[in-house]
Formats: structure tokens, sequence, C-alpha cells
């Protein structure tokens, strides 16, 4: 189950930014693209370890490119938020191959997708919000605000890694 | 990559990239992976009070056999997202079936069990600790720390049952055993004749002694079976043993632990000298206890070398003055002198010799630089183990590709049969 819905993702989050950059007719990024995404298939098939962050990194950074090159934004979008739960997928089914193949994990794969399922939703909803809404600020305003929001984003990443020591 | 460190650059890079191109709906894609690390942040795994209980199917199996581990867990503390219990195994064991690893969510108050089989080689295995990683959900926060647990097993050596072994110390002890003691009374075999004497049986009365001799009455005496002091030497040096990454050493274990029970059966006290990596000394005793104590101690050791000696060493305070004494040792060319000197202050001396020529040609191509090699160290060993068998001591020679049951009872069943003078 788990697996089947890591493929969907990979799947579905490859076929978005595909379907941005060809419908804008971005034919060679949109080439680059499917080179890259069948890299990345194919190492969540193959289980490479390094495949998920590759994958996570491809349609993060082809939804980033294609606002800029001017693809479908909703596409884009989409594209990148299922990215997210692959890479997030990927790495749980590594963790519950490692442990023993004979337990019963339904419950936490339950809890997990659950969970994974809300965050997702809330990010597909900050991420509508942020896109729909225009608030007027002065460049030095955006600037301060995107400092403060990395001085946040450091204090947080710094946070989590100081846990996990 | 660190998962929480490629997030974080993911979230900088969407953000300096909106800034940088001015396009907002660029930064505006940070959001996703930000809500992905504040809900790791938010739900970040509590302190947790874990106790870990672990039972062994057996605690004392012999090699080949299969033990079964089981590990519960009970949790006291708080309910924890996702735990990976990763059980710490000793060297030298083999998972059979099951897994040391076991993943799972972990509610308050909760007990997990598993269970998983193992088997290994000779040894002793302590089971010290098990480590428990700590997670939540999305695996990005974590917390490892180390249980302790109890546990130990004992993997025995395969104890072959040999019939009788034929030793002859020249001191007995007073009880009843299967040694002959070389005085008469009562017992199996004929030893000598004397008058006859008020208390003995009628029918000891040598009839035809007495029909010859008619002035007096004769009759039988039979030699006294006693009990005798045994030391067994077992040699683990690395220069006699270890040929490459092939070792003779399981085969010797093999011949001690077989003399060991053999001679435990027939009534006698036994003790276990090992000089390897370690000097281990197990203090002579009768018995089945003292069977399991040499047992367990042959579990334990290992061949190697000890700094302070260079060449065999064998305490003689150990052993009672001409108690019997039986080396299991490949043997070194150099270990003539202080074996002749043993035997020459007073100790029989069995010598159960594994042959390290045939076993270390048994693991080289069949080339006839080898063959070659292989007759001049045999006719060395050849001449080391006649000059042993001229000073009177008992030698053994045994080609480990034959059992040594069948090596054993050809060999030591049989009592030595030697003019007096010269064993004695």
């Amino acid at each position: 189950m788990t697996r089947l819905l890591l493929y969907v993702c990979a799947g579905l989050g490859l076929g978005f930014g595909l379907l941005a950059y060809f419908t804008a007719g971005l034919v060679q990024p949109g080439v680059v693209l499917l080179v890259l995404g069948g890299v990345w298939v194919l190492g969540l098939a193959r289980r490479w370890e390094w495949a998920a962050s590759l994958g996570l990194a491809i349609l993060f950074g082809a939804a980033a490119l294609g606002f800029y090159l001017g693809a479908t934004p909703v596409l884009l979008v989409f594209s990148a938020l299922l990215a997210l739960p692959a890479w997030d997928l990927a790495g749980f089914i590594a963790r519950l191959e490692r442990a023993d193949p004979a337990a019963d994990t339904t419950g936490l794969e339950r809890a997990h997708l659950a969970r994974l399922g809300l965050v997702s939703l809330a990010g597909a909803g900050l991420t509508g919000l942020a896109l729909l809404a225009r608030v007027r600020l002065p460049f030095e305003g955006v600037v301060g605000l995107v400092f403060l929001g990395i001085w946040g984003i450091g204090r947080v990443v710094r946070w989590l890694l100081q846990r996990s020591e | 990559m660190n998962r929480t460190y490629l997030l974080g650059l993911l979230i900088f890079i969407l953000v300096f990239a909106g800034l940088l191109t001015l396009q907002a709906p660029v930064a505006a894609l940070a959001l996703p992976p930000l809500a992905y690390l504040l809900a790791a942040v938010w739900r970040g795994p509590e302190a947790a009070q874990l106790q870990v209980v672990r039972t062994l199917s057996a605690e004392r199996i012999q090699t080949g056999d299969e033990v079964t581990i089981t590990l519960t867990v009970r949790n006291t503390g708080p309910a924890l997202e996702e735990v990976l219990f990763e059980d710490q195994i000793p060297a030298g064991l083999e998972i059979i079936d099951g897994s040391i690893l076991h993943l799972a969510e972990f509610p308050a108050g909760g007990t997990i069990t598993w269970s998983y089989r193992v088997r290994g080689r000779r040894g002793y295995f302590a089971f010290k600790r098990i480590r428990v990683t700590i997670r939540e959900h999305f695996g990005l926060v974590s917390s490892e720390r180390e249980l302790p647990t109890d546990g130990q097993l004992f993997i025995l050596p395969p104890v072959l049952r040999l019939r009788r072994v034929a030793i002859q110390p020249r001191r007995t002890r007073i009880f009843s055993g299967t040694i002959p003691a070389h005085t008469g009374g009562s017992g199996v075999e004929f030893f000598d004749v004397r008058e006859y004497q008020p208390g003995d049986s009628p029918r000891w009365i040598n009839w035809k002694l007495t029909a010859r001799h008619p002035q007096s009455v004769y009759a039988n005496q039979f030699e006294q079976e006693r009990s005798a002091d045994v030391g067994i030497l077992l040699d683990g040096r690395h220069r006699t043993n270890d040929f490459g990454r092939r070792s003779i050493f399981e085969h010797s274990v093999l011949a001690a632990a077989a003399l060991a029970d053999s001679l435990l059966n027939s009534g006698n006290r036994v003790g276990l000298l090992f000089y390897g990596k370690q000097v281990n000394w197990t203090m002579p005793g009768y018995g089945r206890m003292q069977s399991e104590r040499i047992l367990q101690a042959l579990a334990r050791l290992e061949p190697g070398d000890v700094q302070s000696f260079d060449g065999l060493y064998i305490p003689r305070h150990l052993f009672p003055f001409r108690s019997q004494l039986v080396l299991v040792s490949a043997l070194a060319p150099d270990d003539y002198e202080l074996l002749a000197a043993l035997r020459l202050s007073g100790y029989p001396l069995l010598i159960i010799s594994p042959d390290p020529v045939s076993f270390e040609l048994s693991g080289l191509e069949d080339v006839a630089a080898h063959q070659q090699a292989g007759r001049i160290i045999r006719l060395q060993r050849q001449l080391l183990l006649r000059r042993l068998r001229g000073a009177g001591i008992q030698v053994v020679d045994w080609d480990v590709s034959q059992p040594f049951e069948v090596v054993a009872k050809r060999e030591l069943e049989r009592r030595l049969v030697l003019p007096r003078g010269e064993l004695r």
C-alpha cells in the first residue's frame, strides 16, 4: 500500500511537471525533466538510497524554473506538492524494510500516512493562499521578511538537529 | 545527506531564488517543506521510559543447535510514534530466522515482543544491551539510547562418547575407578597369587597351585581398580594451531571435550589447563558438575599467544606428583625438551596430537612444491613423535580427516602393554 502510494505520488508529480512544461511549449527543459525524472523513478524502483532526495530536488527545481519560464503555475505547484510525500514515503519504506519483515506494521503505516496527508494538505493550503493573496510590501519590507524567515528556519533546523543528537 | 539539512537547504534556496528573481510563487514553494518541518518540531519524540526483558530458549546449547531469543519491551512513559529496536548481538552468532531489528509504534503502557533464532560457533556470548532509536513520524527528529539487558549463551563443543581411555598413572587415588592400581585386592583382572588368608573368598582359591604345593593353600589376587588424578592440557598457541585462515584448534577442543567426558565418566578427578590467548585453569573435580565446568571453560577458549612465555608452559605445581597428564597439542619441534623433562620427573604423559601437516596440506593446492614441502615437514614431525615415544611418552598421531572417536577407539581403548621399566 505504502509503496504503491509512493509510485503514485512520484508518477503524478513527474506527470504534472511534464504537463506544465509541454503545455507551455517548453520542450527542451521538458525533455531534460523527463530524463531526470526517469532516473528518479528508476532509482525508486531499484531502491537506490539517493534517488528520493534527487527526486525532491528535481521536482522543486523544475517547479521554481517553470515559474520563471512561464509554465502553468497550478501544475507546477501540484508537481512540487507531490514530490514531498514521495520523498517522505521513500524514506519511510526504507526504514520499514530495514526492520523485521515479519512484523505487523499496519498501524504504524496508517498513522504515518494520516500525518503525511494532513501535512500535505496544510502545505497545499498555505501555498494556495500564498499564490492567491496579494499583499503589497515595500522592497525593504520583503527583504526584511525574508531574512527574518531565514533566521527562523535556521533556528528550527538547528533545533531539530540538536534534538537528534 | 541528513534529511533535516536537505529540507532546510531546499527552503533556503527557494526563498532566495524567489527573492532574486522577484517571483513570489517560487518563494511560496517553500511553504510545503516548511509545514513538514514544523510538523516534526510539533511532534518531536519525548523522553522515553522503556524496560527490556530478554529470554533465551536455552542458555547452554551444542554447536549447530539453535536458540530462540525473545525480547519484551514495556513502555512506562509517553506514547512513541516510531521506535526502532536493534538488538546488539555478539560477533560469532548467525541469525537463522527473524530479525534483530524491530520497528513499531509504541503506545503508552504498551508491550512489544519479538523473537529471532540464532546459532553460532563454539563460544561464550553475553548479551548486554539493545539500541533504541525513537523518531517522530517523519524521521527528522530522532534520539538514540541503549538499554541494558541480561542474557548469556554458552555454545559448547560437541562431546564425542569414548567408551574408555586407557591411562596408566603412577599414582591412583583411594576411590574405586577403572584405572589398574598395580596392587592386589578386589577387582576383575588377575594380578598375583598369595597364601590364602582368613576372610578370602573360597572362590579365589587357586586349586591348581594348591595341588602342586600341598603344604599350603593359595588364593588368586586381583588388580585393584581405582580412580586417578588426570590433568588435561590444551595447547592453544597460535603457532601450533593457526595456518593462514584455517585453524586446527577446533579439533583439539573436540578431543579435549571427549577425553574429559570419558575420564570423568570413569570416576577420575580431572582438571583442565588451557594455554593460548590466556592461561586458564579449571580446578580438578569429579562427576557431572566438573564435566559441565570443563565444557563451559572449553566454550570460552580462543587460540592466541601469551606474551610472557615463548614456548609451551606447564606449571607442574598444579598437578599432583605422578598424576596422569594428557596433552592435546599439534606440537612444535621445540616442545620435546619440556615434554621429556616432564616425563622424566615422573608424570605419565599421553599426547593427543592432531596432525597439522595433513591439515595444512588439505587446504593447499595439490602442486609439486607443496607436496615436497609436506614430505619434509612430515619427516620432521615423525622424527619428533619418535623421539617423544622414545622418551616413554604415549603419542596418538591424529589425522583430523578421520573422526576422533575412530582414532580413540583404535589407540586409546586398549590398555598399553609396555615393559615396566620403559613406561613406568
